[in-house]
């Protein structure tokens, strides 16, 4: 249906790996710790989200974290205030119903570009932020809980497994995606949306199929963070958060899934640090920002550049590097204007020499 | 209605100076400085400070929150020259919400919790305006934000250092090498806007909340005004701020007045989509 093309096995392979090892490693934790994996596995959707429109489709949106109120406003309604539909299936109806709303949200990408659309973007943050402190949509009401579900397990494993599983399953997707004539058309449009539709491409099909896709990724994190704190609380979705969780996608590298999954752990381990050692957050948030800072002077310190350069450099992995060299995890490509005398060979005359300049 | 309209004079002031700043920033500096409000804020947050700590009078309060702004821009001016003065404008932009979110940390930390009472400068005599009072401070502070679009403006284009700011914002590299000091300038830039953002927050300073963010926030419906002048045109930009607000005031006391904050993104959006529907393909590329 996508057109998928053969996935090479590595990053799905080792993204099993990781994900059986955060699976066991959740039975030995206190139920304390799997609440806060639970969490950090949410937010690592969300890093998801924003790395597959960003970091893959060069689109500059910041409203990927906003969009997640609506798949807690969906499981809000459906599992804690209706009862109607239980919990792992509600995630699934509100992720689908986040799909039109990243389509919404991603029109304006149609005829706004950079940082014009930054700007709309943000706005749509400010949109949602606003119905969600407004507390008039179905779900929005503090007041509809959702019970953590346990599915028989003991403390927090029950969450734990359900937002880990979540993971897995929607990392995988975007490692075959990214594979897919899809993913490969949001590549295409992010180095230039003219070549890509010289080759065929529809950009039009591509930004709303990137859209799409990363509002059911958010959809879903927000429907799990629901899950995780009882109810569709708006400080979830207040643009600090949401800037936060892009500065921190920044930082880690997002557009690849282990840039992701770092976010998730880093932001929910940290957090739950500074909790226990009685520090405020707000001094890993602005950790998280000179963080971002870093990265964005130099672009190869993001977390996952940094990992799989150095996968790159295992002796087993020079003949099979399904990457090429130039990783770019959240740097959109713009045309290379000419600031300097271009190389020239040694006999080419001098075209223009200025001297004495004040 | 009309008195909802004069109301929203005093954010749309507001707004309008931001705005001025963002565009002057994004023309010279090619960056969209989404911290601009947080760093207003932080900066009146001084004032706060000074007010409650030295005893200090408001007007010696504004003054050093002023300073205080001109050299947090400093600061963020020298990071910006020292490692993204060739960076794209996406990436500049980038940091901007890092710093953003840097900001706000500090400024919570400041503000929350805790009452602070600062008098409003502009409060004074009213005059009348369609059968409603307006504060003549309301007005003059609409009155100096379109006058800093038209001023910035005239000094681009008719002074010398503004030639050297339109030299450096067309071409860095060969303005520097024709001898402009393009990072001084960048660094005075930072400062000026910093400088004007604090003002503009200090405007509302005293009918916010003790919160922070909502003052970084400002920045947010500046950066629609400035989109409405597609980036480019000050005036624009700041009639355009002062249009905000008073939309916003306009649609607070209505039936969807808990939408206020969404409202003006709904029409900001439409109106770009609208602007720009031929852009079929992006201009660079």
């Amino acid at each position: 249906m996508f057109g998928l093309k053969r996935v090479r096995g590595t990053p799905l392979s080792a993204l099993l790996v990781v994900a059986v090892v955060i699976l066991v490693v959740g039975f030995a934790l206190s139920s304390y710790w799997q609440y806060v994996g639970a969490v950090g596995a949410a937010e690592a959707i969300f890093g998801l989200s924003i790395g597959l429109v960003y970091g893959q489709a060069g689109m500059l949106s910041l409203c990927q974290p906003a969009i997640g109120a609506i798949g807690a406003w969906s499981v809000a309604y459906l599992t804690g205030e209706q009862g109607w539909v239980p919990l792992p299936w509600s995630l699934f109806i509100g992720a689908i119903i986040g799909i039109p709303i990243g389509l919404a949200a991603g029109m304006p990408a149609l005829r706004l570009r950079r940082v014009n659309l930054a700007i709309v973007t943000l706005g749509v943050v400010i949109v949602i932020y606003t119905v969600a402190k407004a507390g008039q949509v179905a779900g929005s009401q503090q007041s509809a809980y959702v019970k953590s579900p346990t599915f028989g397990l003991a403390g927090y494993m029950g969450l734990y497994l359900l937002c880990w599983l979540s993971f897995t399953l929607l990392a995988g997707l975007t490692i075959v995606l990214r594979r897919s004539r899809w993913g490969l058309s949001w590549l295409a449009i992010a180095r230039s949306e003219r070549a890509a539709a010289a080759m065929g491409i529809s950009v039009t099909r591509a930004k709303l199929t990137a859209f799409a896709v990363a509002g059911f990724l958010a959809a879903w994190a927000g429907g799990l963070l629901v899950a995780g704190f009882g109810s569709a609380d708006p400080s979830n979705f207040d643009p600090v958060v949401v800037l936060t969780l892009f500065a921190l996608a920044v930082m880690m590298g997002a557009g690849y899934w282990e840039g992701a999954l770092a976010l998730g752990l880093f932001s929910a381990i940290s957090s739950a640090l500074l909790q226990q050692w009685g520090l405020t957050p707000d001094l890993g948030t602005a950790l998280f920002a000179i963080g971002a800072i870093t990265v964005l002077g130099k672009p190869e310190a993001a977390f996952s550049v940094m990992i799989r350069r150095q996968v790159a450099k295992l002796p087993w992995r020079h003949a099979a590097a399904d990457e090429p060299p130039d990783l770019r995890p959240f740097s959109p490509v713009v045309p290379k204007v000419a600031t300097s005398r271009p190389a020239d060979g040694p006999d080419r005359p001098l075209a223009l020499e200025i001297n004495n300049l004040p | 209605m009309v008195a909802e309209m004069l109301a929203g004079l005093v954010s749309g002031g507001v707004y309008a100076a931001l705005a001025v700043c963002i565009v002057l920033m994004y023309q010279m500096l090619g960056v969209v400085n989404l911290a601009l409000g947080a760093m207003g804020a932080l900066a009146a947050c001084m004032s706060l400070l000074c007010v409650r700590w030295f005893g200090l009078a408001p007007g010696p309060a504004t003054v050093v929150a002023v300073i205080c702004g001109a050299l947090i821009g400093v600061v963020l001016g020298l990071l910006m020259v020292r490692y993204f003065l060739e960076a794209s404008v996406e990436v500049r932009t980038t940091v901007t919400i890092a710093i953003t979110v840097g900001i706000i940390a500090v400024g919570d930390r400041i503000l929350n919790g805790a009452t602070y009472n600062f008098p409003n400068l502009f409060s004074g005599p009213s005059v009348e305006i369609f059968g409603t009072g307006v504060p003549i401070g309301s007005l003059i502070e609409v009155a100096a934000a379109v006058l800093l679009a038209v001023g910035v403006q005239v000094f681009l284009r008719r002074t010398h250092l503004g030639a050297q700011l339109r030299a450096m914002s067309e071409r860095p590299i060969t303005a520097g090498l024709l001898g402009i000091r393009v990072r001084t300038l960048t660094v005075a830039v930072w400062a000026f806007a910093s400088a004007i953002a604090t003002i503009a927050v200090m405007v509302v300073l005293p009918t916010s909340t003790t919160s922070f963010p909502p003052l970084a926030y400002l920045v947010i419906f500046a950066l629609g005004a400035a989109l409405l002048g597609l980036m480019r045109n000050m005036i624009v930009a700041a009639v355009g701020g002062v249009l905000i607000g008073m939309l916003q005031s306009i649609v607070q006391p209505s039936g969807i007045g808990r939408y206020t904050d969404a409202v003006p993104f709904v029409v900001i959006v439409l109106v770009m989509v609208w602007w720009r529907r031929s852009d079929v393909w992006s201009e660079a590329r």
